[in-house]
């Protein structure tokens, strides 16, 4: 759908507005100064003034014009020049708590029988503005600055929104290493950065909540749509050797249940608050301190002439995340294979449809080194390593690959 | 004139020359136009008034040229009650829908920049808002500005996937910048050359640390500063897991594998946020703010020796001794402000940020 056609004007009625015309202006900033000495010119009859919001496709306020003006008004304002302009046409905030709001950043111009504000951003939804046109910048030399005209507004509010609710929370087992270092919350839409934890509280079995549970970043850590955000338990408390751990303990204690909530006061990216929370209650179990060992995974490879899924079995969970794009099918070239992917059985298992049929031959399943279980334990790699224990043996590589082979499908008796 | 004083003079006007040219080079190779920053995140200045800004949301680093020049004087120091408020009005909204991201004082002129976000969702728009000597809050508007801008390597392109940038310095030609990933939990400290290269990408380095000489861990990084040890720039960095790290800025070569030595543990559920290196009355000073403690500052004059190797009980910290201003709480961001103060942004008990400059503690 195209801007323009969406465009709709939105006037607002003389009964939702405050109309004000007076000399002060006090609370704008002060236009250029004219010579004093004529008569002013008389402000138009309220009844006549009006303001008039254009809307984008989203209903927001993108233009807000100001009509009902006199001719010598319209005139006066385009012999102002730009910088002028801006001055005389302002849009401010209307806060209680702000008596002397600067201007709403924008440019004002001449649009037909109106006069125009185009701010630099569509203003906020469910807000009240006021808009001054400051005269006294269009008057004559040596005429009396005339009265400002001054006409409140509010916008619309946002209708019609559809309600945020928590979709999922991975990982989806209900018993979890003690030292769990990652939790994905995914919502059914866009969030709001800034205040996440706020919203995310550890219980324990008593429903007392625990303090300094998670690492908490001012950046926050969402995906590109804010529908996913990633919550880091302390590393400061998983991390052996560490000092707060040493002196507060792990944050999860094997054989203890926890319930991980989130409450309905998060505000989506409408502002809007939850329509649904999340739960999820989980048991601990011991540490797990060892790297993955793809040895032990076990791939189910179907037959030749198929678009059949492989799928690989691991022996624990890992992140939900990375294995939806870390591990890859190749073929004997060494080419990707086009497919698509699903992790399940609580994140043990993964599994890969081909879009083209399998034909014969051997491939590999392909892993990034990168791949972390639930303790953040990577392919050769734990997540803090003992520098006396024995030499474990180190991959260095960014992948690794695992051969399998496609086969004819057994014969039929 | 002598020829030795001849030589001296071409010496010294050669030497003037490269460093002139050298000066030019920051801004050569920057376009005039609309750095379109998808976001406006960690910011810093380079010599020459330029402004480098991390933007998290389309993987980049942007060099922009503000042309700032010096707004004089003040009589009082900086105070801007509610800036946040002030900020949210000139964007025709309330200080609930903007978040202030970072603040970066331009040392050659003590105006002071900040990088903000109108809105809070994923569509919300980057403005960068200045602040001059005297507290005046207007918009840098980013339009017909010499600008540069370089992706950060590597950065994730995958479908979910975004690294955050949680902090950036610029330093001996180079700007170091920390990240950390939304999925895995790994170190990536790049260094990329500026003026950027369109050759030269830069690399991520893993930046290991110890712990009491037991274990050893990679871990993000969460803010850092370079800081001078015995006429060799150094790295400290202040991890995600709270130990305060320092190794060579000489070590962080693309691809390495780095080993920092632990000169401070900062004990439980510290959360350092930023920092800066000073010098005071002949001594040098890091000042950091961190959310359990206020504001931190640590005596660095030993540093050179400092490494921890044994666990001290108490909840206190290890390593290189330090002192809590608690008279500074909430504080969110700094950065030095001239030869003499610092300038903070403090969220209050309201929850209202105030922009306020303070004597170098």
């Amino acid at each position: 759908m195209s801007m323009t056609r969406d465009r709709r004007w939105h006037q607002i009625g003389l009964g939702l507005l405050v109309a004000i015309i007076c000399g002060c202006g006090e609370s704008a900033p002060a236009p250029p100064a004219a010579a004093t000495g004529e008569t002013a010119t008389p402000a138009p009859p309220a009844s006549k003034l009006r303001v008039r919001i254009l809307t984008n496709s989203d209903n927001l306020a993108e233009k807000i014009d100001l009509v009902g003006l006199d001719s010598s008004d319209l005139a006066a304002f385009e012999k102002l020049s730009e910088v002028q302009r801006e001055s005389a046409l302002a849009v401010y905030v209307v806060a209680p708590n702000q008596p002397d709001p600067p201007a709403v950043l924008g440019e004002a111009t001449r649009a037909g029988d109106a006069l125009q504000f185009t701010p630099r951003f569509p203003l906020a939804p469910d807000l009240n503005y006021r808009m001054v046109l400051h005269r006294a910048a269009g008057a004559k030399d040596g005429a009396s600055p005339a009265p400002d005209i001054s006409l409140e507004f509010k916008t619309a509010a946002l209708r019609g929104l559809p309600k945020t609710v928590v979709s999922r929370i991975f990982p989806s087992s209900d018993q979890l290493p003690e030292n769990q270092l990652k939790f994905y919350i995914h919502f059914s839409a866009p969030m709001s950065r800034g205040e996440a934890y706020e919203h995310i509280h550890l219980l324990d079995a008593d429903n007392q909540e625990i303090e300094g549970a998670f690492l908490e970043l001012g950046e926050e850590l969402w995906d590109p749509e804010m529908e996913r955000f990633t919550l880091l338990c302390d590393p400061g408390r998983i991390k052996r050797g560490l000092k707060p751990r040493e002196d507060l303990g792990a944050v999860l204690e094997e054989g203890k249940t926890y319930t991980l909530v989130v409450d309905r006061n998060w505000a989506d990216a409408n502002g809007s608050k939850l329509a649904e929370g999340g739960r999820k209650k989980f048991q601990v179990l011991p540490p797990d301190e060892a790297p993955i060992d793809i040895t032990a995974w076990k791939i189910e490879p179907p037959a030749a002439g198929t678009t059949g899924a492989v799928v690989v079995r691991f022996p624990e969970a890992y992140d939900h995340s990375l294995l939806e794009r870390i591990l890859s099918i190749t073929d004997a070239e060494g080419e990707k294979l086009a497919g698509t992917v699903e992790v399940s059985d609580k994140e043990t298992s993964w599994q890969f449809k081909p879009t083209q049929r399998w034909v014969e031959g051997t491939y590999q399943l392909v892993a990034h080194t990168l791949l972390e279980d639930l303790a953040g334990n990577s392919i050769g790699r734990a997540f803090d390593v003992d520098v006396f224990a024995p030499v474990q043996n180190k991959i260095t590589a960014e992948t690794v690959s695992i051969p399998f082979t496609i086969d004819k499908p057994a014969a039929k008796r | 004139m002598s020829k030795r004083t001849t030589l001296l003079v071409a010496t010294l006007l050669t030497f003037s020359l490269i460093s002139s040219s050298r000066a030019a080079d920051l801004t050569a190779g920057m376009q005039k136009g609309t750095p379109e920053l998808k976001s406006a995140g960690p910011a810093t200045f380079a010599p020459q008034g330029i402004l480098l800004v991390g933007d998290t949301a389309g993987a980049t680093i942007y060099a922009i040229a503000t042309g700032d020049t010096a707004s004089g004087s003040p009589s009082e120091p900086l105070n801007v009650e509610k800036i946040d408020e002030k900020i949210a009005a000139m964007l025709g909204t309330t200080s609930q829908q903007i978040l202030i991201n970072d603040l970066a004082v331009n040392p050659e002129t003590g105006n002071t920049y900040l990088t903000v976000s109108r809105g809070k969702g994923p569509d919300s728009k980057p403005v960068i808002v200045r602040v001059d000597a005297s507290g005046k809050v207007s918009e840098f508007a980013l339009k017909d500005v010499p600008f540069s801008k370089a992706a950060i390597p590597n950065a994730p392109t995958e479908k979910g996937r975004q690294e955050v940038t949680t902090d950036l310095q610029f330093t001996n030609g180079q700007i170091l910048v920390a990240g950390l990933s939304n999925e895995e939990f790994a170190s990536t400290l790049r260094s990329i050359p500026f003026p950027f290269s369109a050759v030269e990408k830069g690399a991520g380095i893993e930046i290991w640390h110890s712990a009491h000489g037991k274990f050893e861990t990679a871990s993000p990084v969460r803010t850092f500063a370079v800081f001078d040890i015995g006429g060799q720039p150094n790295v400290l960095a202040a991890y995600t897991c709270t130990p305060l790290v320092k190794f060579p800025l000489s070590d962080l070569k693309p691809g390495s594998k780095v080993k920092g030595t632990t000169i401070a543990e900062l004990g439980n559920r510290n959360r350092p946020l930023d920092m800066i290196v000073y010098n005071k009355g002949g001594k040098d000073f890091l000042l950091m703010s961190n959310n359990a403690r206020g504001v931190m500052k640590v005596d660095v004059a030993n540093i050179d020796k400092a490494g921890v190797t044994e666990h001290v009980k108490g909840g206190g910290t290890a390593g290189l001794s330090y002192e809590t201003i608690k008279d500074l709480k909430g504080v969110t961001q700094l950065d030095k402000l001239g030869k003499d103060q610092v300038l903070l942004l403090v969220q209050s008990d309201s929850g209202a940020l105030n922009l306020k400059a303070i004597q170098l503690p």
